[in-house]
């Protein structure tokens, strides 16, 4: 009598059963990493806002002629201070209005990071009342402290999106 | 046999797809870590910037060997390493006002500077000291300077207030004098001195000048255009002078040539 032999026998069943888990597994891994990677690459656009605005924050406290705020020994939820208005020439600065002074307040800008309606912003306000404010990132919280006695300047902000809140820090040496 | 070699190159496509896309991940994963390292990294050097222009000459003691962490980023482990750093003077121009007789190799002897710079290199290590990052930056002193002050020794008794004396110098003779000079009554090192005579009713010449310039020897005598050596009796003013942040410091004193 003879055997019927169509269809698979039981080692060729499980064989292909191992590869099509292996296949839908490695899918499933793939597919859950491609989505890790897109959370990541948002993470690092937003890295890359904070980190361009903590150079910003960086490069105004290090070019600072006086920081009004905040003062030595306290901590406030804004930086202010003056520094020399990059956007003029060093024969603007020098004109003979001010007797060739290149540091004199006409010379000079106040600057200002502030925390309003959940958005960090930069003020820039020139000695002749002319106002920019840039809006920056979005923020939770912005303090600046100033320890007693040292010419340190410590800003702390936090920025959160739908899936973390991160709190960032940035100390400034004032020269 | 020809479904076994099919399989195995299939898992083996399929598991090198997935380790590169692992690794590009982690690569991702990484440079996140690696630009918060940075930013801890200079908050590190900012910090020691600071205690430098508080306390320059304690800085290498207290932040060499130190290890901390900066609050919110606790899992990034900061070690420091505080070494001096000498900065030789760049203009080969200036050196050759100050020959020796017997110079060392290079000649001329090129001026130091020892005590003016620190080298400061931060590591920040995470992933449990598995991924670093180095940071290196020279670190001066920034401390705005005030009553700045030459003092030149010896000093003599005091004429006016940057003027002392008087000194007697026979004919021919030298007479050998020293400066320093100090902010708020903290010396400055690694300073340079100018020294020079300014003529009242006699002449002089400055001799010798050490390579550091801290020391001069005068001479009561002079050099003409001829080459002849002359001297000229009467009162004169060997000058030390030096320039500190912008301010010029100055001290004299009176030599009376015989």
């Amino acid at each position: 009598m003879a055997r019927d032999r169509k269809g698979f026998t039981l080692i060729e069943g499980i064989f292909s059963m191992f590869l099509i888990f292996l296949v839908l597994g490695a899918l499933t891994y793939t597919l859950r990493q491609a989505g890790q990677v897109k959370s990541n690459l948002k993470n690092m656009g937003e890295l890359s806002e904070i980190v361009q605005v903590m150079a910003m924050l960086k490069a105004d406290l290090g070019a600072a002629l006086k920081v009004t705020s905040p003062s030595e020994g306290s901590g406030s939820d804004r930086v202010s201070l003056d520094r020399i208005d990059s956007g003029l020439s060093i024969q603007a600065r020098i004109n003979d209005f001010d007797d060739f002074e290149p540091f004199d307040s006409i010379d000079q800008v106040q600057v200002s990071y502030f925390l309003e309606a959940g958005l960090l912003k930069r003020q820039s306000r020139t000695s002749l009342g002319v106002r920019a404010v840039e809006r920056l990132i979005q923020v939770t919280e912005f303090e600046a402290r100033r320890e007693s006695g040292e010419d340190l300047v410590t800003v702390t902000f936090e920025t959160s999106n739908s899936r973390r809140s991160v709190r960032h820090s940035l100390k400034v040496a004032l020269r | 046999m020809e479904a076994v070699f099919a399989s195995f190159l299939l898992i083996t496509s399929i598991l090198i797809s997935v380790y590169v896309f692992d690794s590009s991940l982690r690569a991702e994963a990484n440079n996140e870590q690696r630009i918060t390292a940075a930013i801890v990294a200079e908050s590190a050097l900012e910090e020691i910037r600071s205690f430098a222009n508080k306390n320059f000459p304690g800085t290498r003691s207290t932040y060499h060997g130190r290890n901390w962490t900066l609050p919110h980023y606790s899992v990034y482990q900061i070690s420091a390493k505080v070494e001096p750093m000498e900065l030789p003077l760049p203009c080969t121009e200036l050196e050759t006002q100050y020959p020796e007789v017997d110079p060392p190799f290079p000649t001329p002897e090129r001026r130091v500077l020892a005590e003016s710079v620190l080298k400061c290199e931060v590591a920040v290590r995470w992933s449990r000291g598995r991924d670093e990052l180095r940071m290196v930056r020279y670190v001066a002193n920034f401390t705005r300077a005030s009553n700045f002050q030459v003092v030149i020794n010896p000093s003599g008794t005091e004429i006016d207030p940057i003027t002392s004396g008087t000194f007697d110098v026979a004919p021919w003779g030298t007479k050998d004098f020293s400066a320093k000079a100090y902010v708020n009554g903290v010396e400055v090192d690694d300073i340079q001195f100018s020294w020079y005579v300014e003529p009242l009713n006699g002449f002089g010449s400055i001799y010798r000048e050490s390579r550091d310039g801290k020391t001069c020897r005068y001479r009561n005598a002079y050099r003409n255009y001829d080459g002849t050596y002359k001297r000229s009796a009467g009162l004169c003013d060997v000058v030390v002078r030096a320039v500190y942040q912008g301010t010029e410091a100055k001290r004299k004193v009176r030599i009376k040539n015989g």
